[in-house]
């Protein structure tokens, strides 16, 4: 049976959505910034009103009175763009840090930024548009602007990695923690997720979630209604007038549902513990920082639109590591998510009624081996075959037999010597055997360059790109980041500071660099940090 | 020699010929059953008498412990390179193999087996060959030919090209934003860097018989293949068995056992009852699998169920050893990839589904369910997968930088179910 479908049905019948997590999954920053904004009706290049900063009640407010005109809109972008420099000034501070290098047996230190800094968007589309308005950024001529469009690229490529809280969206944190009765694309809108979530008192969900909706979006598309009956007038007047004070004032009562809903998304998540391994996978993000922050000093930061050569296949090992990497720790660090597991029958719940630390077999090469036997009683039959492996932290197990209330197992791991023997759960232990084992540790095992049945047989065009450096996760910490060490530019002595040179780009262009990148519209963000240094950055 | 045995032997010439010659690699692609392995074994046979070391990159552990048995049996010295936990197969040959979880542990051994996941960590600074062969050279993802494509200077590819795409547990839109498409098949990634690599395919299977080797032909592959068995040459005798799915698939290859039409959950309680009983039928019923070495008792190791996915699969096999049967197959279509058995019982894979997902409607998963048989096949489903195909038009997208399969999904999963259509048995 699926957890997820039950809890739905559950949340469904009661009007009000159910906890589907008990720890907090995300990393939370004590100090995120966060962005709600609008763009131009069909425009995305073109935000009119943005409401952004660090501080629940003194928002910054960015309006562009004609966001067509490019001189009106980088001027208010700056101003942005400044503050976003402010703000990530603060992660600058770093501190020696012992990782594994090599092969992950030798031990080295590096330096480590402290913290790094978190962007909280109300919503997926805002997560999108920020990578898009950094996409245009990053390619103009001043230097301020296009550090913070280099800045937001950087925090949107994290979006696309599993386990990554650099860029997090309100209905992403809430719909990670809790399920609602309505349908998952409806849970898209912040408004009516919340409203599932704490619908006002003496209301029910559905009531609540309707009431939601008639409140103005959350972005970046604005309502249609507003634009003609609200916007339309105060653009015109700002244009004709010069007067941009009906503009501000439209602007932040129309962002202020969205600003009051992200940090109410907050609130919740904030509420529960942090989950064991979130600390552990910020830290990958704090790297990711690190390298960002070096490679900005030096000057060498570039996006490719689409990633390819061996950068591809790093990528796509990194995507899988992290997959099963989250999945793994969400569930050893929270019971609710393992009840998922134990739903499906994949896991199983029990208490520990006999053992036999004594029992041995005969192993291939003739010799008696200890693997000991334990005996879980369980409230519900286990219905997977006998060979099915299961783990109690770091002991592994294999299921010999199963009957309706009983699971006979044998130990084949973590406690098969004497010494470690007193690592089996007592009798009358409460347990529950996961069908996660330890991690284990797949170096990436990627050549530097691909191998001939991988490349063109015809001459290439364009020389290859370097090593990605940005890609490292949790589970290869070690090997990735330290390549990362020896492949990425060393900061420049004394260059703090500097930001990078800006590329020389017509003005009209608003397109990616790369002429791949407007060929597929499925393209997540179209911008995939890499380590490919073509461009004169 | 019938006609089919020429055409066989020319393609076979014509590959030994290739890899003799200066082509830096040669990709063979073989339909079900049509001798590929009996094609590696001969090929590696040949090789080593011509004084070469034969390095074979295999997918899944089965498949090496499978073609180690062979190999060793045709006299060859054979190592198998394994990782830490793998444990020997029963039937393992004590002659002429060694074992190692390292190159150095193989020393003088002609020819040397290992999984693409194995071969990956060998360095190429430790040995490099200069022909390697690549068995089930479509189940292998580019991402895996990256990590090994170093260690050779020419490459055989011998794939059936009906088997399943590589996949992963990632996002896969991520991934497909990608220029490099990470997840296209190995031989496939070959041919796009290399036109001109010359593809030779197998003409005649033969492990399908005569009156299923079409259905699979016309509905899975764009190169036709015929069987090369004689409509006389085989036969399944059921002397009591009451089921009448079987009794149909023993005369005519194939049976569409067709449950209530239903949405129900995946693991679907009275399909995972009906397979059970069905294999719990065919293994203590007095039934004998005739061909032209003979009639012989059905065994259980002639039997599969072959499933969509893995809870499926713990679903059957509980069931199974609820009833007492033990030692019938019991995998994922992604595993059993490159087996065979005499008889197959398939989940279908749009069974009591609302939906029909691009997972559950790719060609790939349905034909190696209905191509690992060589007497017969019955397909086990809810009613209504036909109206659910209509219901669901093919909507993929078209991916840039890549190239669309060769042979559509939805379409051969249409074709496939009107083929079957005169075989369809409701359930009782």
């Amino acid at each position: 049976m699926s957890l997820d479908v039950y809890q739905r049905l559950l949340a469904l019948s009661q009007a009000r959505a159910v906890p589907a997590a008990s720890r907090a999954h995300r990393h939370l920053s004590p100090r995120p910034w966060l962005l709600a904004g609008y763009h131009l009706a069909g425009e995305p290049s073109a935000p009119v009103a943005i409401r952004y900063g660090s501080f629940r009640d003194s928002p910054k407010l960015l309006t562009v009175a004609e966001p067509r005109d490019r001189a009106q809109r980088f001027a208010a972008l700056g101003g942005l763009a400044r503050d976003l420099a402010t703000y990530l000034s603060r992660y600058t501070v770093t501190e020696p840090v012992v990782r594994a290098t090599g092969s992950g047996r030798e031990l080295d230190v590096d330096l480590c930024c402290v913290d790094a800094p978190q962007l909280i968007v109300p919503n997926e589309a805002t997560a999108h548009w920020v990578g898009l308005l950094g996409q245009y950024l990053r390619s103009l001529d001043d230097p301020v602007l296009a550090a913070a469009g280099a800045h937001l690229g950087w925090i949107a490529s994290r979006r696309n990695l599993p386990g990554s809280s650099v860029l997090l969206t309100a209905t992403d944190l809430l719909t990670a923690h809790w399920r609602t009765g309505q349908l998952p694309t409806e849970d898209g809108h912040l408004g009516r997720l919340l409203a599932w979530i704490e619908p006002p008192a003496g209301t029910d969900a559905w009531q609540a979630a309707r009431d939601a909706e008639a409140m103005p979006p959350a972005g970046p598309a604005s309502d249609p209604a507003w634009d003609a009956v609200v916007l339309r007038p105060a653009l015109e007047r700002a244009k004709e007038q010069g007067d941009v004070r009906r503009l501000k004032l439209a602007a932040a009562e129309v962002l202020a549902g969205p600003w009051r809903d992200t940090w109410a998304a907050i609130d919740l998540v904030r509420m529960l513990p942090p989950g064991e391994h979130v600390a552990k996978r910020w830290e990958s993000d704090r790297w990711s920082w690190t390298r960002h922050r070096e490679r900005v000093l030096a000057g060498t930061v570039s996006f490719s639109a689409r990633l390819s050569d061996v950068p591809a296949y790093r990528f796509l090992h990194e995507l899988e590591t992290r997959t099963a990497a989250l999945e793994r720790q969400m569930a050893l660090d929270d019971p609710l998510v393992m009840a998922r597991y134990l739903a499906t029958g994949e896991a199983v719940a029990g208490v520990v009624i006999k053992r036999d630390p004594e029992h041995t077999v005969v192993n291939a090469g003739g010799r008696s081996v200890l693997r000991p036997l334990l005996w879980v009683r369980t409230s519900a039959a286990f219905d997977r075959p006998a060979g099915t492996d299961l783990w109690w932290g770091k002991v592994g197990m294999v299921v010999r037999a199963a009957t309706d209330d009983t699971v006979e197992l044998m130990v084949t791991s973590g406690a098969v010597t004497r010494p470690k023997l007193g690592l089996l759960p007592d009798t009358d232990t409460e347990v529950v055997l996961a069908p996660f084992g330890p991690l284990q540790y797949f170096p990436d095992n990627l050549p530097d360059e691909l191998p001939w049945p991988t490349r063109s047989s015809r001459p290439k065009p364009a020389p290859e790109p370097e090593l990605d450096d940005d890609l490292d996760t949790d589970v290869v910490l070690g090997t990735t980041a330290t390549t990362a060490a020896t492949t990425a530019p060393p900061p420049a002595d004394g260059a703090a500071g500097r930001v990078p040179e800006p590329r020389a780009v017509p003005d009209s262009t608003v397109t990616p660099a790369s002429p791949a990148a407007s060929g597929s519209t499925t393209a997540p963000s179209g911008a995939v940090p890499s380590g490919d240094s073509r461009g004169g950055w | 020699m019938t006609s089919a045995g020429a055409r066989h032997e020319a393609a076979i010439e014509e590959v030994w010929n290739r890899v003799r010659g200066t082509d830096r690699a040669v990709v063979v692609d073989s339909p079900p059953g049509a001798g590929k392995s009996t094609l590696v074994r001969e090929l590696a046979k040949r090789l080593v008498a011509v004084g070469e070391h034969v390095p074979i990159v295999v997918q899944t552990n089965d498949q090496a412990d499978d073609l180690v048995i062979a190999l060793a049996g045709a006299g060859l010295s054979t190592g198998r390179l394994h990782g830490q936990e793998w444990t020997p197969p029963a039937g393992w040959p004590r002659q002429k193999v060694r074992t190692g979880t390292k190159l150095g542990e193989l020393g003088g051994c002609d020819v040397i087996v290992g999984t693409a996941a194995k071969w990956a960590y060998v360095k190429a600074d430790e040995r490099t060959w200069p022909l390697g062969v690549i068995d089930e050279a479509y189940q292998m993802s580019a991402a895996a030919l990256v990590r090994v494509g170093h260690l050779f200077d020419r490459l055989l590819l011998v794939g059936d090209p009906g088997q399943l795409a590589p996949f992963t547990v990632a996002d896969e839109h991520s991934v497909r934003s990608l220029a490099t498409w990470p997840l296209d098949t190995a031989a496939g990634t070959l041919l796009r860097n290399h036109p001109d690599t010359p593809v030779i395919p197998l003409p005649v299977s033969w492990r399908l018989a005569p009156h299923t080797a079409p259905v699979i032909s016309d509905a899975f592959y764009t190169r036709a293949f015929t069987a090369g068995a004689a409509p006389s040459d085989r036969r399944l005798e059921l002397a009591s068995l009451a089921h009448p799915a079987l009794a149909h698939a023993a005369e005519h290859g194939w049976a569409l056992l067709e449950l209530p039409a239903a949405h129900v959950p995946r693991t679907d309680p009275a399909l995972v009852a009906t397979i059970a009983d069905l294999a719990h039928q065919l293994v203590t019923a007095d039934v004998s699998t005739v061909d032209p070495s003979g009639p012989r008792p059905l065994s259980r190791a002639d039997v599969a169920v072959g499933v969509v996915h893995r809870d499926q699969k713990a679903h059957v096999e509980a069931a199974l050893q609820r009833r007492g049967v033990t030692g019938v197959t019991v995998d994922t279509a992604n595993r059993l990839q490159g087996r065979q058995y005499e008889v197959v019982l398939a989940w279908h894979p749009l069974s009591g589904r609302r939906d029909a997902s691009a997972f559950h409607l790719e060609a790939g998963r349905l034909c190696v369910l209905a191509s690992r048989h060589r007497q017969a096949c019955v397909v086990i489903s809810r009613a209504g997968v036909d109206e659910q195909l209509h219901a669901y038009p093919a909507a993929e997208p078209v991916w840039l930088g890549t190239d669309p399969p060769q042979v559509d999904g939805w379409e051969a999963n249409r074709a496939f179910l009107e083929r079957l259509a005169p075989h369809r048995i409701p359930a009782r």
